[in-house]
């Protein structure tokens, strides 16, 4: 039977909270989601793997926006590559997958989507939740299977693996009882071995600090110099060691690149993203909440 | 993979060669999934000439044990060193009862 909600939808659930409203600050979330499509992938049988390697196994479309993007950018590249680096290069298109999950939510009326004014020129997006049917059913579950000695399920191991690896487990967890079933957690979260390979990567990408970029942006001038140093946030904070491995509106002496400079100096913005499909730039306010203010075409 | 199942004191033994990954998990699912909804609540699975196991594989070991359940069990045996490796990497030496062969597997059964 197909699940109802996919590991993305599940995670960004878990993390919007029962209270609804804004799409997660958590530092950790953008690779957590990124970790959590190539785990979908993975029970849907388009990735396998073993101690050592990811393995390719199937681009078939699975029909879901954001598993299917990740699909076509994983195949499309010839060299086999290791988790972190699909971490990464999911990551940094975190902002738009995000917007897809929101998007297909919404659709399965799980979230709904409210523009609250805030100035007289733009609105804030809240996505408050319809009922929280969904996100009670989550937490019960994996509460449940940590708390039992019960065998958990594939879909169970997943969602307590990027919990536990992401350092996301409060959303779910007392401390108490955090510190309680620390040694089940751990267990549970090593079941898959895929779930290992992604969880070992997340590991490196939630305990890097990447503060002081964004902090030196605010006493810089100009707009490419801003530019320069948001490509270097990113870099660092997503951990592409190559410049060609940055998506092409980061990289310099592009079209896309040209394009993105050219939004930042109309807007004096450097908290920004893209987003491929719709061809456009948003920026990205410190509530998460997002702000249309034009397009990249 | 080939799979060749024999069936001792109303307890199924399949041995289990060759490779088991994404390419042919889905068939190896589906041939303890139909055991077991033919009745079949104990198991061992022989992997004396098991080479290779990947994560498809161990789901389905997973799938099975949580099917079975407090009603039954799946027993593993005979497992080569590089499986053993994934199975304790994986922590599944905890889940499964392992055990050296399969005579040692039948007298616990």
């Amino acid at each position: 039977m197909k699940n109802f909600l996919t590991i993305p939808e599940e995670i960004l659930l878990l993390s919007v909270g029962e209270n609804g409203g804004v799409i997660p600050q958590d530092k950790n979330f953008e690779v957590v989601l990124a970790a959590s499509i190539l785990m979908d992938l993975a029970i849907n049988n388009r990735l396998d793997s073993d101690t050592e390697n990811m393995i390719l196994v199937s681009n078939t479309p699975t029909n879901n926006t954001v598993l299917d993007e990740a699909l076509e950018m994983i195949f499309s590249n010839k060299e086999r590559k290791e988790p972190s680096y699909w971490i990464s290069q999911l990551a940094v298109r975190s902002r738009e997958f995000m917007e897809f999950i929101t998007a297909s939510l919404i659709l399965k009326k799980v979230l709904k989507v409210e523009n609250e004014k805030l100035l007289w020129f733009f609105s804030k997006r809240k996505y408050p939740l319809i009922n929280d049917k969904e996100i009670k059913e989550v937490k019960l579950r994996v509460r449940e299977i940590v708390f039992s000695n019960d065998i958990p399920d594939l879909r169970d191991i997943v969602i307590i693996s990027l919990l536990h690896y992401g350092q996301l487990l409060s959303i779910v967890f007392t401390d108490t009882e955090i510190n309680k079933y620390k040694s089940r957690i751990e267990k549970i979260a090593m079941m898959d071995l895929i779930g290992q390979a992604i969880s070992k990567s997340l590991k490196l990408f939630v305990t890097t600090t990447f503060s002081s970029v964004t902090k030196s942006i605010l006493g810089v001038k100009t707009p490419e110099e801003k530019l320069s140093l948001l490509v270097k946030d990113m870099k660092e904070k997503f951990r592409i060691a190559d410049d060609k491995d940055l998506p092409s509106w980061l990289r310099k002496g592009t079209e896309q690149y040209q394009k993105t400079l050219d939004f930042v100096k109309k807007t004096g913005h450097t908290d920004i993203y893209y987003h491929r499909r719709k061809d456009q730039y948003f920026v990205q306010m410190h509530t998460y909440s997002m702000h249309i203010f034009g397009s990249g075409a | 993979m080939e799979i060749k199942k024999t069936t001792l004191n109303q307890i199924e033994i399949f041995e289990i060669s060759g490779r088991i990954d994404a390419n042919n998990a889905n068939d190896f699912e589906k041939i303890l999934v139909q055991s077991i909804e033919e009745g079949a609540t104990k198991m061992i699975a022989d992997l004396t000439n098991l080479e290779y196991i990947s994560s498809s594989g161990l789901r389905v070991f997973l799938l099975i044990a949580k099917k079975i359940g407090k009603n039954g069990f799946i027993y593993l045996c005979s497992l080569q060193p590089q499986v053993s490796q994934i199975f304790n990497i994986s922590g599944f030496n905890n889940i499964f009862s392992i055990f050296e062969n399969r005579e040692d597997a039948l007298s616990k059964a």
